[in-house]
């Protein structure tokens, strides 16, 4: 998040926005989202692209493919087994269950534990990670 | 926001040696119950003994000690209750490692309180009713495991019971072996009716609800279960029978913490303040309620000894 906000072309984009006359959409019309924090307990450190399949497996068998659609649910960061997974602020409980319902992850068995639901990215990297993802 | 009714304070992370890495979780200074089997702490006795060559040195088992209420800890739990299994398929026996934990927790007031927990799984009313009559005394909490209506009317009529978990397995522990086992399981989805529930609510008897089945589950299997749980919950709430919802752990990935399991409550369509209840709430008035009993201050269901004057 940190990086896109530095990026170069940030001041470029804002001029074709005023440019043409694109306004940013306004936060009260956003779509609101919550941001569950998530730690991975298990022997050796997991991959970050095989939980994100494993997250995607697991909500499709739970929820079905129309339920995790529903759910707006993806991964935003994965490091050292600690994560921040993105869902609807209307799906928060639906999201902790399909990371409760995960047991293995790229054959091994594991424990996905929430350490904490926030409003935004920075609170829930702040408030129960202690870190923060590129 | 529910989930965030958990963090109110920090603790400092645990340590079950290799599988932790560092992170700061917090919670309140609420309760939070679950329910595991003895065999999920000779588990974690096992790996950390094998870990740091326990020899068997006093100070090793102190350590010992501290690393399970981390673990704990760590799941956000404040009080377990460690069930033994008496019935069909043998019966277990708690280590002598638990039965010191079980005595630690009643003197130090460790950090973690332990309950000695019994969980019956009878073929018919008349080995059930013996079965209650001969553990009652020895545990802080009695469940019984059944599928079996019968089986399920006479526990809920038996005011010895706390908790009844209505999956149950067949004989030869069908469906604990692996993640893809449970050939065994049944649910007594249809078998929950309103008079059970009455009798139940009459008794102060909790009706409870395990993750375990539902984690060893997938496809059909899984939805069958879901089904049954969302058919009894009606019926339940109706009559204002306690729910409780735990994890049953079996082994140490089983395990898991409030947040997930009040999650899970949600799932099969108990409310936020019903699960809050669930994981929380109703254990705890129960182990009082038990607590009250043994030491004669409470004398049946609303006759209580106020002062001895």
């Amino acid at each position: 998040m940190n990086k896109i906000l530095k990026s170069p072309y940030v001041p470029f984009i804002c001029i074709i926005l005023k440019v043409y006359n694109l306004e940013p959409l306004l936060p009260s019309l956003r779509k609101r989202k919550r941001y569950v924090a998530v730690e991975v307990i298990s022997d050796s450190p997991v991959q970050r692209n095989s939980f994100i399949s494993a997250v995607s497996q697991i909500g499709c068998t739970v929820l079905g493919d129309i339920g995790f659609a529903a759910c707006g649910i993806s991964v935003l960061g994965f490091e050292n087994n600690v994560g921040i997974v993105k869902c609807w602020h209307t799906a928060v409980s639906e999201t902790i269950s399909v990371l409760a319902f995960m047991t293995m992850v790229d054959g091994q068995s594991v424990i996905v534990r929430t350490a904490g639901v926030s409003g935004t990215v920075k609170g829930a990297q702040t408030k129960f990670l202690n870190k923060e993802f590129n | 926001m529910a989930a965030n009714n958990h963090n109110d304070s920090n603790l400092s992370s645990s340590s079950v040696s290799s599988r932790s890495s560092s992170l700061s979780v917090s919670f309140d200074s609420k309760s939070y119950f679950d329910y595991v089997s003895a065999d999920l702490i000779d588990e974690i006795v096992s790996t950390v003994s094998t870990i740091s060559n326990i020899s068997g040195n006093p100070e090793d088992f102190i350590s010992l000690y501290e690393d399970i209420d981390s673990f704990f800890q760590r799941m956000n739990l404040t009080d377990i209750i460690i069930f033994k299994k008496i019935g069909k398929s043998g019966s277990d026996s708690f280590s002598q490692f638990a039965l010191n934990l079980f005595e630690k927790s009643k003197t130090d007031g460790n950090r973690i309180r332990y309950y000695k927990g019994i969980e019956i799984e009878a073929e018919n009313e008349n080995v059930l009713n013996s079965l209650i009559r001969k553990e009652r005394a020895n545990a802080d909490f009695l469940a019984v495991r059944s599928a079996d209506e019968k089986v399920i009317r006479a526990a809920a009529e038996s005011s010895d019971v706390d908790l009844i978990i209505p999956v149950t397995y067949s004989a030869g522990s069908a469906g604990r072996s692996g993640p893809n086992g449970s050939s065994g399981l049944y649910t007594a989805g249809g078998q929950i009716n309103h008079i059970v529930a009455k009798i139940a609510r009459d008794k102060k008897t909790a009706f409870g609800f395990d993750m375990l089945p539902f984690l060893q589950t997938r496809g059909y299997r899984r939805s069958k279960i879901f089904a049954d749980g969302m058919e009894m919950i009606p019926i339940l709430r109706k009559y204002g029978v306690p729910v409780l919802l735990f994890s049953g752990a079996l082994s140490f990935y089983d395990s898991r913490g409030p947040y997930e399991l009040e999650a899970f409550g949600r799932m099969f369509g108990l409310t936020q303040e019903e699960t809050m209840a669930a994981v929380s709430r109703i254990p705890s008035e129960i182990i009082k309620r038990r607590k009250m009993l043994k030491s004669g201050k409470l004398i049946a269901n609303g006759v209580e000894i106020l002062s001895s004057d």
